[in-house]
Formats: structure tokens, C-alpha cells, sequence
């Protein structure tokens, strides 16, 4: 673009907010010096209707093309400021966003002289920025009306209900001769003793009546190409193969007990079984003659392995009562430790206790009760808690409550999904919170006891969750990126293949070009814009648009023009970084005024090119601030910028800078403390005059 | 059996009678962990010759229980399966031999018994009946609970004590102890005897021929031997026309009002205690009690009149009316009222029964009382015991003293 760029720069007052300590008339006459600023103005509040239609009136009358807003935080106001924007005819990606009342009047109350010294410097960065921006487009890509669900339980089941009851299509591909997963296996479901049979035909009788489901079984995933909307899947069934085209996949594969040989004499004896060889007992309604049953709950649960099973406490105590209802003599303990039940289960609890005269006992974490066989029979050491002595109990029939792990297929299917597994082979969500529903990937969707342990009532509920998460691209019919995203420069680019290993969102892939060669290339539509791809490339071939390099690399420019030996350049995330740095402005913390902070996405962002510049610039230090761990808002990018800063320090000793002047922090986004914290100590390392 | 013992299917293990219970800390009684043990049938040898033994049946656990269970109930159960198994202490043996050979537990002639008691002159039959119970024994039991603890008879398991006390010779060691008798309850039981018709109530009373009541057979677990005597009394009863009984033995007022109609199929008679016979004239303003009792006085209630009978008022109005008694509450009162340490055990481990006393006198000397007003020989007993090991400048009286002292 070769226009002339003119840029506005609209300076708040903030009514007493920035005005009161800033001086804002100051930073106007300021900003009128810099290069392509041809108007700068003061608002009392530029965020009010008044205002905005001034901004509106200044982009026609002194022909705008670029906006620098410098008020308050961008993750309050910049969609307004953008609407603004477009309103005027302006691209809303021609906006740039500085924060000098969270950045500065609100944290360097008690100099004012400093604090109007900052903002004229942040102006200036966002000015530098601003020259920069070039307009950008929301990205769509289109989604169609069918979906696949893998697993034909009673939660797969569910979602291609929820989903076909919307008019979408579904097929179900159950790897068994027949749906129902494990509902198959059970007599009774828990707390209200739903006969399982019949409840698991209700749920058939539907899907059968439902034209919009297709249910394939004896088949396989085979392979899995493309991506939401365009998702190709080959479907093997027995000598058959066909190729489904679907635009969202979820998967509802189940779980499975683990095998406890040499846990509490299973293998040992045949009188040792689990819950589950329990249930074929209870179905035939045959104990064997079983008098005394002991349960032993917890069996490969709740240690260094694996958390507690959740559903293990219900499901003993249904069994139990199952027992002692086809027996009333027979005697049952269940041997737990401690009893997980919520809500109105504990009524169940009651009834199993005063009513079935089930008994409890409740035994140390770290002592699993011993099963030995003696004279025919088996006896049960176990550590009764209340008494505070062993106690021995006599057993003809012993059953073990053990953990669960995914389904065999989930270890096969993670690579054809290209999605995250934890080692006890549960699907990994993409946010435990925020959404635990969906894989990262974009389109790919879990619920149910894929994702881990739970009972029908939770599986279900989730398998409709999951239902939900589908049909809102599909009833939308697109999925949209914002302007933000990936931009490949085909030269530059060698096909190495870096960046497909570190997209979360498997939003980059290599293509063949002529000539035998790869070349990378961005699905717009569902790259989220993180940066990380950008970062890693080490041929500078990808760029994030209205987070270029070039751009960046002027913000540092900007800010070390003057003093920089009194200059920390800090590179905060927007989510958890910015929103720690607004959460101490907002609680007036007061820091030292040398922080310089540039605005990225995501931590994952941050090429080692800017550091170097920084350093090479004379700036006294340099802060990375991303998303503290296990939670990047772009998943995996602030993992990603952490190794690639530690793979940075020898190389910067190596170029004479002094590594020890590099700094990172992860916070939460509420941590305003901790950032407060991390500057001052910064200051007081690095020397700096307050 | 079963039935009792199932009713603790709804025990949740909470603690609060190991809380409410007197021998806690002082032993290694645990009435939670005895309770789950009875649950769980983990009744054992060791568990039926000693643990079952320990307990006053005072009742405060049922009293704190959230789920209301009868742990007394279930200590009784506990001990008929013990007497089943033969784990009984030796002492329960031969006051049941007594009571078959004598007619009373202590194995005293009744004619002796109430040698003092003859010099008042009742009418012998009537509708309303006067009963006597513990307090014709408890000069005899004093003496027992005294010699014993002399003997140094100071264990934890009571299957020891058993053979201390073999050792020792059981049956010298109580005749050595008849010779020390003292008079002070009949002295007291003469008093109620002359109290009633000042109260302006025409009693009968049996005299030699008063049945003994048997509650220590139900409290023992000797329920078989119980029911069958409970029968014989409630025979003798009927045949003598009896319909209402006024008594100042709680305990006794508590078999015949709570046990027998539970043994006994039709059993229907009137049971009073005396000190709410007091108290109905003191409401109705008909008690005439003219001589001030300067003193700064406790009520200690009594298990069976508290927590067994329900009458915790009743002492109160009633000592409300003796001029200047100036009477305060200890911190445990009521219903919540700390156990003399009698209930059975005085005489199964005396040292043990008597470290109860001294928590249930250092319950009463909380409120700085002058006095302790008793409404029960054992407890006068017991409560004297604690007083005099705690050295304590504190009366012990009955109210029935206390009464004749205003009255006269």
C-alpha cells in the first residue's frame, strides 16, 4: 500500500481516571509531533456515544485511514472502538489500542511526571504500530448438516439423537455387533434401580426410529482427513470400506474396568471377581451360593496412577443391594475409603445401611485390604478406621470395585483424530473449564466416559453437551475466524514442517506444490491466530496478521528510542498476562514506571528475533508474560514460548547480552499481585533507578 | 436379641455417647467402638467378660444419640449373650443365688431387714402401696461397696477382679462386711414412711412380705430369670389388690414402670415416685414446710429419675418450697445430669465406680453448693464415696431428710 497513511490518535481523559494524574493535553501536543499523525484530540470519555461520533466525524473530515485510541484497557472497549471504525467506513483492523490508564495513571499515581512520560511513549509505540496495520477480513469457511459419531453406547447414542432431533444426519460407527456399550453388561442402574435392559431398549427404539440416524456396525475408523466442515472419513466394515463426508466428528468411545491381576488375590482364586463379572452374576440372578461377600472399593484407584473412579462407590452399593435383595441371609460388606456419593444418592446410602443392613467399613489410604484363601474359603484382612484394629473377614465370594481407563480404541484413534490422550487413556478436553466438551481441534467434539469416568446420568448429560457444541457450527453453517491469523509467505517457506507440529489446532498443514515440494499452508477459517507457527519458523515465513513482525518489532523500536538502558520491554499475553496487568491497575497496586508492555495473543508468539532486538537496542530487560501452566487460551502456545526462551539463553550469552536480564512470569489473569511482584523485583535485580 | 441389635444399623459412628459416657478416660471403654462391634458381631470373649460389665446403663448416651438409639438397651442385650456364654462376673452369680435363697440380692432374713422400719405402723393392704426398694438395701450394699474397696479390689477387667476376689474369698469378704452394717437409709426410710401422712396420703405397705422389685436381674442380662420373676411379683401384686405404687427408689419405680409392663402381659399399676407426689401438693399450695434449711443447695437427679423417668421438675418445685433453700444448678443438670457411678457397677469394679462419683461430685461442686440434695440411696451412696475421696467440704442428704427437717 502506498497511500499516504494518516493517522488520528484520540487521547482519554478518562474523566479523572487518566486526566487526574496524567497530563493529558500534554500527550495530545505529543502525539501531533509523530510521524503520520495528522490530528490528535483529548475526550473526557472517548468510549461515550458523543464522543465515538466525533471520532466518526474526525475519520471523514481529516480523511483517517489509521486510529490509535489511548484510554483504558483493550479487553474492555476495543469492540466498540472497532464498531466505530467500521461505521466510518473505516477497516476495523486499522485501529490500534493503547492502555494508558491500566498501564499508567492508575499504577504511577504518585508520579505524575513519570506516569505522563510513559503514556506519551506507549502512544509513540502505538503510533509506530499503527503506521503498520494493513486491513484484514473475518475469515469464513462453510460447515455442513452431518456429523459422525464414534461409539454406539448409550452416549453416542444420545448425542446422534440430540443431533438428528435438530435435522442434522448422523452415522454411528460401533465396532461391536451391537450398540449399547456397556449398558449391555448391566442389570440395574444406580440410585433408582432403572432396569438397564429396558432403559438401553428405549434409547435403540429411538435411534432406530430415527431416519436421520445411520448405525454401522462391525466398523472401524480407518482413516480421518481434512477439517471441520470438511472432514473425510473411511469407515471399514468387515470386507467393506466407504467413505463418509461429515463436517463434525465426536467421539463417545467409553471405558472400561482394568485389569487387576495381583491386586487383592484376583487371579489367584475364582472366587475374586469384579463389579462387572458381578453383574453376569446378578443378571442370572445366581450368586453360586455366595453367603458372605466382601466388596473392596478403590482396587488401582485414587493413588499416584489415577484419581478416583467416581462411580465406583454407587455401583458397590447398588451391587450390594442387588445381594442381599436375591439373598436376604447373605451377609455384605463393602470395605471403602471414604463413600463418594452426591445429592440424593446419599439416600441411597441410607436405605443400603438401615434397610439392606449393607456394612460399611472404611479402610486407610494406604493399606488395600489382603485376600489370602484359607481352607476353601477366603479371608479378608482389612484396617476397620473406627475400631482402629484388623479385623479379619471370612468371604465365599469377594468383589473388587476397580478403576477404569478409556477404551482400547482410544489408543488408535488419538493419532486419526490428532488429539490429546492422558495416560489412563481418557481424551484430553481442550479446557477443563471453559471447554470441556471440545478437543482443540476445531469440529471434534467428546463427552461421556471417553473423557473420563462417569455413570449413564453424567454420560448422557454430556453426550447432549457435546450434541450442542456440534450443531452450532452446523446450524450456522460456517465457522468464522476473526482477521487475526496465519499468512504464509510461499518463498520463504522450505516445507519443513515445523509449524504443523505446533499448531493445537492442526490449523496449518503442508501441501504439495509443483515441483515435488511442500509448502505450508493456513486454514484460515480455523486457525485461532496464536502466534506459535510464526515464532517457530525458522525461515520467517509465517506471519500473523495485526501481529506481524514488522510490526512488533517497531513497538520495540518505539520504546527504546529514548533511554533504553532505563527500559524493560515486556511481552504480555492478552488473556492472562494483560489481564494480570489490568487486575493491578484496577486495584491502584503502584509499580515502578520502567515497563514498556507490547501487546501479542498469546505468549507462543514471541520470536526470539524481538528479545534479540530489545537486548541489541540497549533495553535493560525483557519480560515474557504468558498463561501460567496447565492453561494456555490457545493451548499449548505458552508451553511452547517457555522452551523456546530457555533454548534463547545460551544463544544471547553467546551474542554478549546478559541472559539473566530475560525474564518470564505465568499468571492467571487475576493475578495482579504477582505481576506487581515480578516487576519490582525486576527493577530492584536489574538496578534500575525507580 | 437381633431386633436391638439391628437398631444400630442406623449408628453412624459419630462419637457423641463416647462424649456423654462417664467411664470414658477413665478406661478403655469405648461405648462407639462396642457399639460397632455388637453391630458387626464382633462380640468376642474378651469383649463380653469385660467391656459389657463397664457400663452405669446411666442412659447418657441414649440421651445425646442423633439417631436416638437404646445403647442401654443394647448393653443389656450384650449382656444376656455374655451370661449365655458364661462370662459372668462372680458377683452377679451369687446375688442371684442370693435372691432365689433370701428373696434380695444382698442375701439379708427380710425380718432383719426391716427391723427399723417396724417401729412405723402402716396398714398392710390397700390400693395404694408404699415400696420400699433399694433403700431397705442400701445400708447392706454401702458396706459391701466399702469392705470391697478396702480389699483393694481395683481393676480394669472385671474377669480380674473376679479372681482377686476368689482369692481373696468372695463369700468371707461379705460376711466380714455384714458385721459393719450401718442404719442411716431405713433412718431415712422411716422418714418417708412418717412423711406421707403428713403429706396428707394413705399408703399401704408390705413390710417383711415386700417383693423384691428384681431390676438387677434386667440390668445384669439375666433377662429369662427377669421375666419370670417379674411375673411372680406382678401375681403377688394382683392377689393383694395392689393398683398404685408410690416409691422414693427411682430404680425401683423404673422397673415396675418401665420393665414390667414389658415382661409382664396386663401389667397395669399406677407407678409414682414420691418426690412428685411432693410436688403436686407444692403446686397445688397444700405443703406446709415450716423450718427454714439455710443452705446453698445442688439437686443431683438421679439416671433412673431423669433421663428413664422423665421427672426433672418435680425436684425442683418441690425443694422450692422449703424456706431459705437457696438451690443452684451445676453446669450438667436435668437431663444431662452426670451419673453417681451406681447402675450395677458398685459392686462389679467399686474403684471404677467410684472414680464416676468423683466426676459427677466435681459436676455438682461446680455450682459451690453447701448441700447435695439426693433423690436415690445408690446415689447418696456413690455420691458420699466421691465426697470423701475428693475431700470435699460438701452435705450429702436425701431429700426425704431434707423434707422431714422442714416438716416437723
Amino acid at each position: 500500500m502506498s497511500e499516504e497513511i494518516r493517522i488520528g490518535v484520540f487521547v482519554c481523559d478518562c474523566g479523572t481516571n487518566i486526566g487526574g494524574v496524567i497530563n493529558v493535553p500534554e500527550v495530545v501536543e505529543y502525539a501531533k509531533t509523530l510521524d503520520g499523525v495528522v490530528f490528535a484530540d483529548e475526550g473526557k470519555w472517548i468510549c461515550s456515544v458523543d464522543y465515538l461520533n466525533k471520532i466518526k466525524e474526525s475519520i471523514a473530515q481529516h480523511k483517517l485511514n489509521r486510529v490509535v485510541v489511548a484510554c483504558c484497557t483493550p479487553r474492555t472497549h476495543e469492540p466498540i472502538f472497532k464498531s466505530a471504525l467500521k461505521e466510518a467506513g473505516l477497516n476495523p483492523y486499522l485501529l490500534e489500542f493503547v492502555s494508558i490508564r491500566e498501564q499508567s495513571s492508575w499504577v504511577h499515581r504518585s508520579d505524575p511526571a513519570a506516569a505522563t512520560e510513559k503514556a506519551k511513549e506507549l502512544v509513540r509505540m502505538g503510533v509506530a504500530k499503527a503506521r503498520l496495520l494493513e486491513p484484514a477480513e473475518e475469515i469464513r469457511l462453510p460447515v455442513g448438516k452431518e456429523a459422525l459419531v464414534i461409539g454406539g453406547g448409550v452416549t453416542g447414542m444420545s448425542a446422534a439423537l440430540a443431533l438428528a432431533g435438530q435435522g442434522f444426519k448422523v452415522w454411528i460407527v460401533e465396532r461391536s455387533d451391537k450398540v449399547g456399550g456397556l449398558l449391555n453388561k448391566l442389570t440395574r442402574i444406580a440410585p433408582l434401580d432403572i432396569d438397564a435392559e429396558s432403559f438401553l431398549q428405549g434409547i435403540i427404539e429411538r435411534v432406530k426410529a430415527e431416519p436421520n440416524i445411520e448405525v454401522l456396525l462391525n466398523a472401524e475408523v480407518e482413516s480421518i482427513e481434512g477439517y471441520v466442515g470438511f472432514f473425510k472419513v473411511k469407515v471399514k466394515q468387515g470386507e467393506n470400506a466407504r467413505e463418509l463426508s461429515v463436517s463434525t466428528i465426536i467421539a463417545a468411545t467409553g471405558m472400561n474396568e482394568i485389569d487387576p491381576t495381583g491386586l487383592c488375590g484376583y487371579g489367584k482364586s475364582p472366587k475374586v471377581i469384579t463389579q462387572l463379572q458381578l453383574e453376569e452374576k446378578l443378571k442370572r440372578g445366581d450368586l453360586g451360593g455366595a453367603k458372605k461377600v466382601v466388596m473392596i472399593n478403590c482396587v488401582g484407584s485414587r493413588n499416584e496412577q489415577r484419581g478416583c473412579c467416581n462411580i465406583g462407590c454407587l455401583t458397590s452399593i447398588k451391587n450390594a443391594k442387588h445381594i442381599k435383595e436375591l439373598d436376604p441371609q447373605a451377609e455384605v460388606f463393602i470395605l471403602h475409603r471414604g463413600l463418594n456419593l452426591k445429592g440424593m444418592d446419599e439416600v441411597y446410602l441410607k436405605d443400603a445401611m438401615e434397610k439392606y443392613r449393607i456394612k460399611f467399613i472404611k479402610y486407610p489410604d494406604d493399606r488395600l485390604p489382603e485376600v489370602s484363601e484359607e481352607k476353601g474359603g477366603l479371608t479378608v484382612k482389612v484396617f476397620d478406621l473406627l475400631l482402629g484394629e484388623e479385623v479379619k473377614l471370612s468371604a465365599d465370594l469377594v468383589v473388587l470395585t476397580v478403576a477404569l481407563q478409556g477404551d482400547e480404541s482410544v489408543e488408535r484413534l488419538k493419532g486419526l483424530l490428532k488429539v490429546s490422550v492422558n495416560p489412563e487413556g481418557f481424551y484430553q478436553e481442550a479446557h477443563i473449564k471453559l471447554r470441556p466438551l471440545d478437543f482443540s481441534t476445531d469440529g471434534v467434539y467428546l463427552c461421556g466416559a471417553a473423557r473420563s469416568p462417569k455413570g449413564v446420568r453424567e454420560s448422557m448429560e454430556e453426550a447432549m453437551g457435546a450434541a450442542m457444541r456440534a450443531s452450532i457450527p452446523m446450524a450456522r453453517g460456517y465457522v468464522e475466524s476473526e482477521g487475526i491469523v496465519a499468512v504464509v509467505d510461499e518463498e520463504r517457506c522450505v516445507g519443513c514442517g515445523l509449524c504443523t507440529k505446533v499448531c493445537a489446532y492442526s490449523a496449518i498443514r503442508l501441501k504439495e506444490v509443483e515441483g515435488g515440494k511442500r509448502k505450508a499452508e493456513v486454514i484460515k477459517a480455523i486457525c485461532k491466530g496464536c502466534g506459535t507457527c510464526a515464532a517457530e519458523c525458522p525461515k520467517d515465513a509465517i506471519n500473523i496478521i495485526h501481529y506481524t513482525d514488522q510490526q512488533i518489532l517497531a513497538q520495540v523500536e518505539a520504546a527504546l528510542a529514548d533511554k533504553p538502558s532505563e527500559k524493560i520491554i515486556a511481552f504480555c499475553c492478552h488473556w492472562c498476562a494483560l489481564g494480570a496487568v489490568d487486575v493491578a491497575g484496577v486495584s491502584r497496586f503502584e509499580y515502578p514506571p520502567n515497563i514498556r508492555i507490547i501487546r501479542v495473543m498469546c505468549s507462543g508468539r514471541v520470536d526470539t528475533r524481538f528479545v534479540e532486538r530489545a537486548f541489541e537496542l540497549g533495553a535493560a530487560g525483557v519480560l515474557v508474560a504468558g498463561c501460567e501452566f496447565p492453561t494456555c487460551h490457545y493451548i499449548s502456545g505458552n508451553y511452547k514460548c517457555k522452551e523456546r526462551i530457555e533454548k534463547l539463553r545460551p544463544k544471547l550469552a553467546q551474542k554478549g547480552y546478559d541472559p539473566e536480564k530475560l525474564w518470564t512470569v505465568w499468571l492467571s489473569a487475576a493475578d495482579g499481585p504477582k505481576f506487581v511482584a515480578t516487576v519490582k523485583n525486576m527493577v530492584e535485580k536489574l538496578g534500575l533507578r525507580r | 436379641m437381633d431386633d436391638v441389635i439391628s437398631s444400630l444399623s442406623v449408628c453412624m459412628q459419630c462419637g457423641a455417647c463416647v462424649g456423654s459416657c462417664p467411664v470414658t478416660g477413665l478406661n478403655n471403654f469405648n461405648v462407639r467402638r462396642l457399639a460397632r462391634r455388637a453391630y458387626f458381631g464382633w462380640t468376642g470373649q474378651d469383649v463380653l467378660k469385660n467391656d459389657v460389665w463397664l457400663c452405669l446403663l446411666c442412659a447418657r448416651c441414649h440421651e445425646n444419640c442423633p439417631q436416638g438409639i437404646n445403647l442401654p438397651e443394647v448393653m443389656v442385650t450384650l449382656r444376656q449373650q455374655a451370661v449365655k456364654v458364661g462370662a459372668t462376673p462372680r458377683m452377679i452369680t451369687l446375688m442371684k443365688s442370693n435372691l432365689s435363697k433370701y428373696g434380695n440380692p444382698v442375701g439379708v432374713e427380710a425380718k432383719e431387714l426391716i427391723s427399723l422400719v417396724n417401729e412405723v405402723n402402716l396398714p398392710k393392704s390397700g390400693e395404694r402401696l408404699f415400696y420400699a426398694g433399694f433403700y431397705l438395701l442400701a445400708d447392706h450394699i454401702e458396706s459391701m461397696v466399702k469392705s470391697m474397696l478396702r480389699a483393694g479390689v481395683k481393676v480394669d477387667k472385671v474377669a480380674t477382679a473376679a479372681a482377686i476376689l476368689q482369692r481373696v474369698g468372695l463369700g468371707g469378704l461379705l460376711k466380714a462386711a455384714m458385721r459393719g452394717v450401718g442404719q442411716s437409709y431405713r433412718e431415712t426410710l422411716k422418714k418417708y414412711l412418717l412423711l406421707l401422712p403428713k403429706l396428707g396420703v394413705e399408703v399401704s405397705y408390705l413390710y417383711e412380705e415386700e417383693p423384691w422389685v428384681g431390676a438387677e436381674l434386667h440390668t445384669y442380662g439375666l433377662l429369662d430369670e427377669f421375666a419370670e420373676h417379674a411375673k411372680r411379683v406382678s401375681s403377688f401384686l394382683k392377689e393383694r389388690g395392689v393398683k398404685e405404687i408410690i416409691t422414693p427408689d427411682p430404680i425401683s419405680a423404673m422397673a415396675f414402670k418401665k420393665l414390667y409392663p414389658e415382661f409382664v402381659d396386663g401389667f397395669s399399676v399406677e407407678v409414682k415416685t414420691f418426690i412428685e407426689v411432693v410436688a403436686e401438693k407444692a403446686s397445688k399450695a397444700s405443703l406446709e414446710l415450716k423450718n427454714p434449711v439455710g443452705a446453698k443447695a445442688v439437686f443431683h437427679d438421679p439416671c433412673m429419675l431423669s433421663r428413664y423417668l422423665k421427672v426433672i421438675d418435680e425436684p425442683r418445685v418441690a425443694l422450692s418450697s422449703v424456706p431459705s433453700l437457696n438451690l443452684v444448678e451445676p453446669i450438667r443438670n436435668k437431663q444431662y445430669t452426670v451419673c453417681c457411678g451406681a447402675g450395677g457397677l458398685e459392686v462389679i469394679n467399686p474403684s471404677l465406680a467410684r472414680e464416676v462419683s468423683v466426676k459427677s461430685v466435681q459436676n455438682l461442686l461446680s455450682a459451690s453448693p453447701d448441700l447435695v440434695v439426693s433423690a436415690c440411696p445408690m446415689c447418696t451412696m456413690m455420691l458420699k464415696l466421691g465426697v470423701e475421696k475428693l475431700g470435699a467440704k460438701v452435705e450429702v442428704i436425701d431429700v426425704g431428710d431434707l423434707l422431714w427437717n422442714s416438716i416437723a
